[in-house]
Protein backbone atom coordinates (compact mmCIF):
# COMPACT_ATOMS: atom_id res chain seq x y z
CA UNK A 1 0.00 0.00 0.00
CA UNK A 2 1.35 3.65 -1.14
CA UNK A 3 0.42 6.68 0.61
CA UNK A 4 1.94 9.80 -0.45
CA UNK A 5 0.97 12.18 2.13
CA UNK A 6 1.05 9.94 5.28
CA UNK A 7 2.57 11.61 8.66
CA UNK A 8 2.68 8.87 11.08
CA UNK A 9 1.58 8.62 14.06
CA UNK A 10 5.07 8.76 15.56
CA UNK A 11 3.94 10.39 19.28
CA UNK A 12 1.66 7.44 20.11
CA UNK A 13 3.74 4.68 21.54
CA UNK A 14 5.88 7.29 23.45
CA UNK A 15 3.15 9.25 24.62
CA UNK A 16 1.82 6.07 26.35
CA UNK A 17 5.32 5.21 27.69
CA UNK A 18 5.65 9.00 28.88
CA UNK A 19 1.95 8.69 30.41
CA UNK A 20 2.79 5.54 32.31
CA UNK A 21 5.64 6.32 33.94
CA UNK A 22 4.91 10.08 34.34
CA UNK A 23 2.18 9.19 36.04
CA UNK A 24 3.78 6.60 38.34
CA UNK A 25 6.59 9.33 38.85
CA UNK A 26 6.90 11.39 42.37
CA UNK A 27 5.89 14.87 42.41
CA UNK A 28 6.83 17.16 39.67
CA UNK A 29 10.47 19.44 41.51
CA UNK A 30 10.73 16.30 43.65
CA UNK A 31 14.44 16.07 44.70
CA UNK A 32 17.05 14.20 42.25
CA UNK A 33 20.05 12.21 43.41
CA UNK A 34 22.81 13.07 41.53
CA UNK A 35 22.92 10.70 38.56
CA UNK A 36 19.89 8.84 39.42
CA UNK A 37 16.24 9.35 38.20
CA UNK A 38 14.82 12.59 38.73
CA UNK A 39 10.64 13.01 37.47
CA UNK A 40 8.67 13.14 34.85
CA UNK A 41 9.26 15.51 31.94
CA UNK A 42 11.42 18.20 34.23
CA UNK A 43 14.04 15.71 34.41
CA UNK A 44 14.64 16.40 30.92
CA UNK A 45 16.24 19.60 32.06
CA UNK A 46 17.15 18.18 35.74
CA UNK A 47 19.07 15.67 34.35
CA UNK A 48 21.45 17.62 31.58
CA UNK A 49 21.70 19.85 34.69
CA UNK A 50 23.41 17.44 36.95
CA UNK A 51 25.67 16.13 33.75
CA UNK A 52 26.91 19.76 33.31
CA UNK A 53 27.48 19.77 37.01
CA UNK A 54 29.02 16.75 36.44
CA UNK A 55 32.22 17.86 33.97
CA UNK A 56 34.73 17.26 33.19
CA UNK A 57 34.16 14.35 34.27
CA UNK A 58 32.27 12.61 31.04
CA UNK A 59 31.57 9.46 32.37
CA UNK A 60 29.69 10.93 35.32
CA UNK A 61 28.05 13.04 33.04
CA UNK A 62 26.85 9.95 30.58
CA UNK A 63 26.02 8.46 33.84
CA UNK A 64 23.42 11.33 34.92
CA UNK A 65 22.54 12.42 31.29
CA UNK A 66 21.49 8.09 30.58
CA UNK A 67 19.90 7.77 33.74
CA UNK A 68 17.90 11.02 34.38
CA UNK A 69 17.55 12.74 31.67
CA UNK A 70 17.42 10.72 28.52
CA UNK A 71 13.88 9.21 28.88
CA UNK A 72 12.54 12.16 29.91
CA UNK A 73 13.55 14.26 26.99
CA UNK A 74 12.15 11.62 24.76
CA UNK A 75 8.69 11.85 26.61
CA UNK A 76 9.40 15.52 26.29
CA UNK A 77 10.00 15.73 22.35
CA UNK A 78 6.75 13.23 21.63
CA UNK A 79 4.49 15.33 23.79
CA UNK A 80 1.74 16.22 22.02
CA UNK A 81 1.57 19.64 23.09
CA UNK A 82 5.01 20.53 21.29
CA UNK A 83 5.24 21.41 18.26
CA UNK A 84 7.00 19.53 15.54
CA UNK A 85 9.88 22.11 15.14
CA UNK A 86 10.40 22.78 19.10
CA UNK A 87 10.03 18.59 19.50
CA UNK A 88 13.32 18.54 16.14
CA UNK A 89 15.28 21.02 18.48
CA UNK A 90 15.39 18.44 21.43
CA UNK A 91 15.64 15.42 19.49
CA UNK A 92 18.81 16.97 17.19
CA UNK A 93 20.56 18.51 20.37
CA UNK A 94 20.47 15.47 22.09
CA UNK A 95 21.98 13.42 19.33
CA UNK A 96 24.83 15.63 19.30
CA UNK A 97 25.19 14.92 23.10
CA UNK A 98 24.70 11.06 22.52
CA UNK A 99 27.60 11.36 19.45
CA UNK A 100 29.78 13.13 22.09
CA UNK A 101 29.45 10.46 24.90
CA UNK A 102 30.06 7.95 21.75
CA UNK A 103 33.11 9.04 20.76
CA UNK A 104 31.74 9.79 17.45
CA UNK A 105 32.77 13.46 17.43
CA UNK A 106 36.97 15.00 17.41
CA UNK A 107 35.81 18.02 19.01
CA UNK A 108 35.78 18.67 22.86
CA UNK A 109 31.99 19.86 22.29
CA UNK A 110 30.31 17.86 25.16
CA UNK A 111 30.06 21.15 27.13
CA UNK A 112 28.44 23.13 24.61
CA UNK A 113 26.23 20.52 23.44
CA UNK A 114 25.03 20.12 26.52
CA UNK A 115 24.72 23.49 27.28
CA UNK A 116 22.66 23.36 23.94
CA UNK A 117 20.31 20.54 24.70
CA UNK A 118 19.27 22.42 28.18
CA UNK A 119 18.64 25.10 26.36
CA UNK A 120 16.19 23.18 24.08
CA UNK A 121 14.57 21.32 26.71
CA UNK A 122 13.62 24.37 28.76
CA UNK A 123 12.35 26.12 26.10
CA UNK A 124 10.43 22.63 25.45
CA UNK A 125 8.93 22.10 28.93
CA UNK A 126 7.74 26.25 28.72
CA UNK A 127 5.91 26.13 25.69
CA UNK A 128 3.88 23.31 27.13
CA UNK A 129 3.37 25.14 30.48
CA UNK A 130 5.61 23.20 32.65
CA UNK A 131 7.65 24.37 35.27
CA UNK A 132 11.58 24.73 34.16
CA UNK A 133 13.75 23.49 37.61
CA UNK A 134 16.23 25.82 37.95
CA UNK A 135 20.08 25.18 37.25
CA UNK A 136 22.77 26.46 39.49
CA UNK A 137 26.04 24.49 37.27
CA UNK B 1 2.01 -25.64 28.41
CA UNK B 2 -0.19 -25.35 31.57
CA UNK B 3 -3.87 -23.37 32.04
CA UNK B 4 -3.64 -20.17 33.02
CA UNK B 5 -5.67 -19.77 36.51
CA UNK B 6 -9.03 -17.91 36.66
CA UNK B 7 -7.09 -15.85 39.01
CA UNK B 8 -4.48 -14.75 36.70
CA UNK B 9 -7.02 -13.51 34.14
CA UNK B 10 -9.19 -11.97 36.31
CA UNK B 11 -5.68 -10.34 37.20
CA UNK B 12 -5.14 -9.48 33.79
CA UNK B 13 -8.38 -8.11 33.39
CA UNK B 14 -8.25 -5.83 36.31
CA UNK B 15 -4.44 -4.69 35.58
CA UNK B 16 -6.06 -3.20 32.18
CA UNK B 17 -9.09 -2.07 33.01
CA UNK B 18 -7.04 0.12 35.17
CA UNK B 19 -4.94 0.75 32.24
CA UNK B 20 -7.98 1.66 30.13
CA UNK B 21 -9.02 4.25 33.04
CA UNK B 22 -5.42 5.72 32.31
CA UNK B 23 -6.16 6.41 29.03
CA UNK B 24 -9.50 7.57 29.31
CA UNK B 25 -8.47 10.15 32.10
CA UNK B 26 -5.90 11.42 29.42
CA UNK B 27 -6.88 13.82 26.72
CA UNK B 28 -3.33 13.02 24.87
CA UNK B 29 -4.21 9.37 24.32
CA UNK B 30 -7.60 10.11 23.30
CA UNK B 31 -7.40 9.39 20.10
CA UNK B 32 -7.83 5.58 18.99
CA UNK B 33 -4.31 4.13 18.96
CA UNK B 34 -3.20 1.38 16.21
CA UNK B 35 -1.93 -1.97 16.91
CA UNK B 36 -0.19 -3.32 18.86
CA UNK B 37 -1.99 -1.69 21.75
CA UNK B 38 0.37 -1.09 24.44
CA UNK B 39 -0.82 -0.72 28.05
CA UNK B 40 0.19 -1.39 31.56
CA UNK B 41 -0.61 -0.93 35.18
CA UNK B 42 1.13 -1.00 38.41
CA UNK B 43 1.33 -4.33 40.25
CA UNK B 44 3.68 -5.64 43.18
CA UNK B 45 6.58 -3.54 43.00
CA UNK B 46 5.29 -0.86 40.76
CA UNK B 47 7.49 -2.91 37.36
CA UNK B 48 5.59 -1.84 34.96
CA UNK B 49 5.10 -4.07 31.53
CA UNK B 50 4.93 -2.86 27.94
CA UNK B 51 5.08 -5.14 25.02
CA UNK B 52 7.35 -4.02 22.81
CA UNK B 53 6.78 -5.61 19.80
CA UNK B 54 5.34 -4.00 16.88
CA UNK B 55 3.42 -6.68 14.82
CA UNK B 56 2.01 -10.11 16.45
CA UNK B 57 -0.10 -11.86 13.61
CA UNK B 58 -2.58 -14.80 14.86
CA UNK B 59 -1.52 -18.08 13.49
CA UNK B 60 2.35 -17.07 12.63
CA UNK B 61 5.21 -17.19 14.98
CA UNK B 62 7.01 -14.40 15.67
CA UNK B 63 9.09 -13.21 18.46
CA UNK B 64 7.33 -11.44 21.11
CA UNK B 65 9.35 -8.63 23.38
CA UNK B 66 8.47 -7.82 26.78
CA UNK B 67 9.76 -4.23 28.50
CA UNK B 68 9.69 -4.27 32.10
CA UNK B 69 10.32 -1.01 33.74
CA UNK B 70 9.71 1.06 37.03
CA UNK B 71 8.45 4.58 37.51
CA UNK B 72 11.52 5.76 38.71
CA UNK B 73 12.93 4.89 35.51
CA UNK B 74 14.71 1.79 36.47
CA UNK B 75 14.59 -1.46 34.01
CA UNK B 76 14.13 -4.67 35.12
CA UNK B 77 17.10 -6.63 33.18
CA UNK B 78 19.21 -9.91 32.84
CA UNK B 79 18.82 -13.13 33.22
CA UNK B 80 14.96 -14.72 32.33
CA UNK B 81 11.81 -14.03 33.15
CA UNK B 82 8.30 -16.25 32.93
CA UNK B 83 5.49 -15.34 30.93
CA UNK B 84 1.66 -16.09 30.80
CA UNK B 85 -0.82 -15.44 28.18
CA UNK B 86 -4.30 -15.32 28.12
CA UNK B 87 -6.74 -14.20 25.64
CA UNK B 88 -9.36 -11.46 26.27
CA UNK B 89 -11.42 -10.75 23.56
CA UNK B 90 -12.02 -9.80 19.84
CA UNK B 91 -13.17 -6.36 20.70
CA UNK B 92 -14.41 -5.94 17.54
CA UNK B 93 -15.41 -2.14 16.63
CA UNK B 94 -13.62 -1.30 20.25
CA UNK B 95 -11.45 1.60 20.80
CA UNK B 96 -9.69 0.13 23.79
CA UNK B 97 -9.01 -2.62 25.94
CA UNK B 98 -10.98 -1.13 28.44
CA UNK B 99 -13.79 -2.61 26.71
CA UNK B 100 -12.71 -5.48 25.93
CA UNK B 101 -11.91 -6.28 29.66
CA UNK B 102 -15.20 -5.56 30.39
CA UNK B 103 -16.69 -7.99 27.92
CA UNK B 104 -14.98 -10.64 29.81
CA UNK B 105 -14.97 -13.08 26.72
CA UNK B 106 -14.08 -16.21 27.85
CA UNK B 107 -11.78 -17.92 24.84
CA UNK B 108 -8.30 -19.16 24.19
CA UNK B 109 -6.09 -19.46 26.98
CA UNK B 110 -2.09 -20.17 26.64
CA UNK B 111 0.41 -21.21 29.08
CA UNK B 112 3.28 -20.24 30.58
CA UNK B 113 6.57 -19.33 28.72
CA UNK B 114 10.48 -18.21 29.56
CA UNK B 115 11.51 -14.74 27.92
CA UNK B 116 14.97 -14.40 28.29
CA UNK B 117 16.74 -10.83 28.06
CA UNK B 118 17.66 -9.25 25.20
CA UNK B 119 20.08 -6.38 26.00
CA UNK B 120 19.92 -3.28 23.81
CA UNK B 121 23.11 -2.98 21.52
CA UNK B 122 25.91 -1.64 23.83
CA UNK B 123 24.16 -2.23 26.72
CA UNK B 124 26.09 -4.59 29.30
CA UNK B 125 24.20 -8.31 28.45
CA UNK B 126 24.83 -9.15 32.37
CA UNK B 127 25.83 -12.92 31.36
CA UNK B 128 24.79 -15.15 34.30
CA UNK B 129 22.61 -12.90 36.11
CA UNK B 130 19.23 -13.11 36.60
CA UNK B 131 16.61 -10.45 36.83
CA UNK B 132 18.00 -6.70 38.43
CA UNK B 133 16.34 -3.76 38.64
CA UNK B 134 19.34 -1.20 36.88
CA UNK B 135 19.49 2.11 35.77
CA UNK B 136 19.44 2.34 32.66
CA UNK B 137 23.30 3.48 32.38
CA UNK B 138 23.81 -0.70 34.04
CA UNK B 139 21.25 -2.54 32.14
CA UNK B 140 18.43 -1.99 29.31
CA UNK B 141 16.76 -4.56 27.57
CA UNK B 142 13.50 -6.44 26.69
CA UNK B 143 12.65 -10.00 27.76
CA UNK B 144 11.99 -11.85 24.40
CA UNK B 145 10.28 -15.00 23.57
CA UNK B 146 12.20 -16.39 20.81
CA UNK B 147 8.74 -17.46 18.86
CA UNK B 148 5.35 -17.95 20.21
CA UNK B 149 2.44 -18.41 17.91
CA UNK B 150 -1.07 -16.87 18.66
CA UNK B 151 -3.90 -18.54 17.83
CA UNK B 152 -6.41 -16.37 17.08
CA UNK B 153 -6.85 -12.53 16.61
CA UNK B 154 -8.09 -9.89 19.35
CA UNK B 155 -6.77 -8.25 22.35
CA UNK B 156 -4.19 -10.96 24.67
CA UNK B 157 -2.67 -9.95 28.04
CA UNK B 158 0.74 -11.33 29.63
CA UNK B 159 1.69 -11.38 32.52
CA UNK B 160 5.18 -11.79 33.58
CA UNK B 161 6.77 -12.61 36.84
CA UNK B 162 9.70 -13.88 38.56
CA UNK B 163 12.20 -12.72 41.23
CA UNK B 164 14.71 -10.06 41.38
CA UNK B 165 18.23 -10.52 42.69
CA UNK B 166 17.15 -9.87 45.88
CA UNK B 167 14.80 -12.44 46.19
CA UNK B 168 12.02 -10.09 45.99
CA UNK B 169 8.86 -11.62 43.73
CA UNK B 170 7.43 -8.58 41.12
CA UNK B 171 5.10 -9.34 38.22
CA UNK B 172 3.48 -6.92 35.90
CA UNK B 173 0.96 -7.72 32.93
CA UNK B 174 0.05 -5.62 30.07
CA UNK B 175 -2.45 -5.89 26.91
CA UNK B 176 -1.57 -6.25 23.50
CA UNK B 177 -3.18 -6.86 20.00
CA UNK B 178 -2.89 -9.34 17.85
CA UNK B 179 -3.57 -8.62 14.06
CA UNK B 180 -5.67 -10.99 12.27
CA UNK B 181 -3.46 -10.07 8.63
CA UNK B 182 0.21 -8.43 8.94
CA UNK B 183 0.30 -4.57 7.87
CA UNK B 184 3.93 -4.69 7.57
CA UNK B 185 5.90 -7.35 5.39
CA UNK B 186 6.41 -10.84 6.46
CA UNK B 187 9.03 -13.47 6.67
CA UNK B 188 8.93 -14.85 2.71
CA UNK B 189 7.26 -12.06 1.11
CA UNK B 190 9.18 -10.78 -2.25
CA UNK B 191 11.26 -7.05 -1.05
CA UNK B 192 9.46 -4.35 -2.59
CA UNK B 193 11.82 -2.83 -5.44
CA UNK B 194 12.44 0.59 -3.70
CA UNK B 195 15.39 2.93 -4.44
CA UNK B 196 15.68 4.69 -1.51
CA UNK B 197 18.31 7.87 -1.88
CA UNK B 198 21.78 6.83 -1.39
CA UNK B 199 24.98 9.14 -1.10
CA UNK B 200 25.49 10.74 -4.36
CA UNK B 201 22.02 10.80 -5.82
CA UNK B 202 21.03 14.45 -7.13
CA UNK B 203 19.03 16.53 -5.68
CA UNK B 204 18.49 14.35 -2.19
CA UNK B 205 18.79 16.50 1.17
CA UNK B 206 21.49 14.49 3.35
CA UNK B 207 19.50 14.37 6.24
CA UNK B 208 16.63 12.23 4.27
CA UNK B 209 19.74 9.99 3.76
CA UNK B 210 20.52 10.23 7.48
CA UNK B 211 18.93 11.97 10.59
CA UNK B 212 22.17 12.60 11.95
CA UNK B 213 23.57 14.60 8.79
CA UNK B 214 22.10 17.86 10.09
CA UNK B 215 23.33 21.05 9.89
CA UNK B 216 25.93 20.15 6.95
CA UNK B 217 27.33 17.44 9.20
CA UNK B 218 28.32 14.60 6.80
CA UNK B 219 25.87 11.49 6.16
CA UNK B 220 27.82 9.11 8.70
CA UNK B 221 28.07 4.91 7.94
CA UNK B 222 28.67 5.56 4.28
CA UNK B 223 29.11 1.91 3.57
CA UNK B 224 25.23 1.70 4.76
CA UNK B 225 23.97 4.65 1.82
CA UNK B 226 26.17 3.39 -0.73
CA UNK B 227 23.58 0.58 -2.30
CA UNK B 228 20.02 0.87 -2.61
CA UNK B 229 17.74 -1.83 -1.87
CA UNK B 230 16.60 -2.11 -5.36
CA UNK B 231 20.20 -1.78 -6.17
CA UNK B 232 20.99 -5.05 -4.31
CA UNK B 233 18.01 -6.96 -5.59
CA UNK B 234 19.11 -6.26 -8.94
CA UNK B 235 22.37 -7.67 -8.45
CA UNK B 236 20.91 -10.37 -6.47
CA UNK B 237 22.92 -9.90 -3.10
CA UNK B 238 21.18 -10.91 0.27
CA UNK B 239 20.89 -7.65 1.86
CA UNK B 240 20.63 -6.50 5.22
CA UNK B 241 18.03 -3.30 5.68
CA UNK B 242 17.35 -1.36 8.66
CA UNK B 243 14.74 1.30 8.54
CA UNK B 244 15.47 3.84 11.30
CA UNK B 245 15.47 7.37 12.06
CA UNK B 246 18.35 7.69 14.74
CA UNK B 247 17.52 11.34 15.76
CA UNK B 248 13.89 11.72 15.58
CA UNK B 249 13.64 7.65 17.20
CA UNK B 250 10.22 7.26 19.24
CA UNK B 251 11.21 4.17 20.85
CA UNK B 252 15.01 4.96 21.35
CA UNK B 253 16.04 2.12 19.65
CA UNK B 254 17.43 3.26 16.32
CA UNK B 255 20.50 4.33 16.96
CA UNK B 256 21.87 1.38 18.74
CA UNK B 257 20.33 -0.55 16.05
CA UNK B 258 21.58 1.35 12.72
CA UNK B 259 24.85 1.04 15.03
CA UNK B 260 25.00 -2.74 15.53
CA UNK B 261 24.13 -2.38 11.38
CA UNK B 262 27.20 -0.80 10.90
CA UNK B 263 29.56 -2.98 12.78
CA UNK B 264 27.93 -6.22 10.85
CA UNK B 265 28.87 -4.01 7.53
CA UNK B 266 32.15 -3.69 8.40
CA UNK B 267 32.33 -7.72 9.19
CA UNK B 268 30.18 -9.30 6.64
CA UNK B 269 30.00 -6.55 3.53
CA UNK B 270 31.66 -9.62 1.54
CA UNK B 271 28.26 -11.52 2.30
CA UNK B 272 25.82 -9.18 1.97
CA UNK B 273 24.58 -5.81 1.27
CA UNK B 274 24.01 -3.12 3.93
CA UNK B 275 21.70 -0.59 3.85
CA UNK B 276 20.48 2.45 6.19
CA UNK B 277 16.82 3.46 5.44
CA UNK B 278 16.32 7.21 7.42
CA UNK B 279 12.06 7.48 7.86
CA UNK B 280 11.86 10.64 7.78
CA UNK B 281 12.40 12.89 4.07
CA UNK B 282 11.35 15.70 6.62
CA UNK B 283 10.91 15.44 9.65
CA UNK B 284 9.19 19.19 11.21
CA UNK B 285 7.15 18.83 8.05
CA UNK B 286 6.37 15.73 8.94
CA UNK B 287 7.10 14.49 5.61
CA UNK B 288 7.99 10.31 5.25
CA UNK B 289 10.51 8.78 3.04
CA UNK B 290 8.53 6.74 -0.18
CA UNK B 291 10.81 3.91 1.13
CA UNK B 292 9.64 4.10 4.81
CA UNK B 293 6.31 3.86 3.54
CA UNK B 294 6.65 1.49 0.77
CA UNK B 295 7.90 -0.83 3.71
CA UNK B 296 6.51 0.45 6.79
CA UNK B 297 3.26 2.07 6.44
CA UNK B 298 0.13 -0.37 7.86
CA UNK B 299 -3.31 0.38 6.83
CA UNK B 300 -3.40 2.39 10.29
CA UNK B 301 -0.72 5.14 8.31
CA UNK B 302 1.83 4.29 11.84
CA UNK B 303 4.91 4.11 11.28
CA UNK B 304 6.98 2.48 14.20
CA UNK B 305 10.85 1.93 14.26
CA UNK B 306 13.25 0.51 14.11
CA UNK B 307 12.43 -2.55 11.65
CA UNK B 308 15.59 -4.58 10.38
CA UNK B 309 14.98 -6.82 7.59
CA UNK B 310 17.47 -9.15 6.08
CA UNK B 311 16.36 -9.95 2.34
CA UNK B 312 17.98 -13.47 0.79
CA UNK B 313 19.42 -13.77 -3.18
CA UNK B 314 15.95 -14.42 -4.00
CA UNK B 315 14.95 -11.27 -2.96
CA UNK B 316 12.71 -12.43 -0.53
CA UNK B 317 12.31 -11.66 3.41
CA UNK B 318 14.20 -14.12 4.87
CA UNK B 319 14.06 -12.72 8.30
CA UNK B 320 12.69 -9.48 10.31
CA UNK B 321 12.70 -7.65 13.51
CA UNK B 322 11.06 -5.12 15.21
CA UNK B 323 12.27 -3.27 18.09
CA UNK B 324 15.47 -4.54 19.34
CA UNK B 325 17.70 -7.15 17.61
CA UNK B 326 20.67 -8.02 18.81
CA UNK B 327 24.25 -9.24 17.27
CA UNK B 328 23.55 -13.05 18.72
CA UNK B 329 19.98 -13.08 16.59
CA UNK B 330 21.58 -11.29 12.71
CA UNK B 331 24.86 -13.03 12.82
CA UNK B 332 24.24 -16.30 12.81
CA UNK B 333 21.87 -15.88 9.85
CA UNK B 334 25.07 -13.69 7.75
CA UNK B 335 27.65 -16.05 8.59
CA UNK B 336 25.45 -19.26 6.70
CA UNK B 337 25.10 -16.63 3.96
CA UNK B 338 28.08 -17.52 0.87
CA UNK B 339 30.38 -14.92 -0.27
CA UNK B 340 28.83 -12.37 -3.25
Amino acid sequence: MRRSNQRPTWRSGAAWIALVLTACAPAAGASTVPGQPGSGLTASSSGVCQAIGSLPDAAAAERAFINVAHQALHGLAADNRLDRPMSARVLETMQRVEADFSGATDEPSLGLDLAALQAAADAALRAIGEEVPACTQ
Amino acid sequence: MHAVSGVLRRRLRGGIAAAALVVLASSSCAAPVASPLPTSSITGNAIVAEVASYQLVANQPRRLLVALLTADNRWVSFGSVAVSFAFLGDAVGSPSPGVVAATRAPGAVMGDSIARFLAIPGSPEGIGRGPTLTYPADGRGVYAVESITFPRAGYWGVVAHGKLADASPFNADAAFAVLAEPSVLTVGALAPHTDNPVIGDPGVAPVSIDSRAAGGAPIPDAALHATSIADALDAGHPALVVFSTPVYCVSRFCGPVTDLVAELAATYGDRADFIHVEIYQDFEAGKVNQAAIDWLTPASGDIREPWTFLIGADGRIAASWDTVVTRGEIEPLLQALPLK
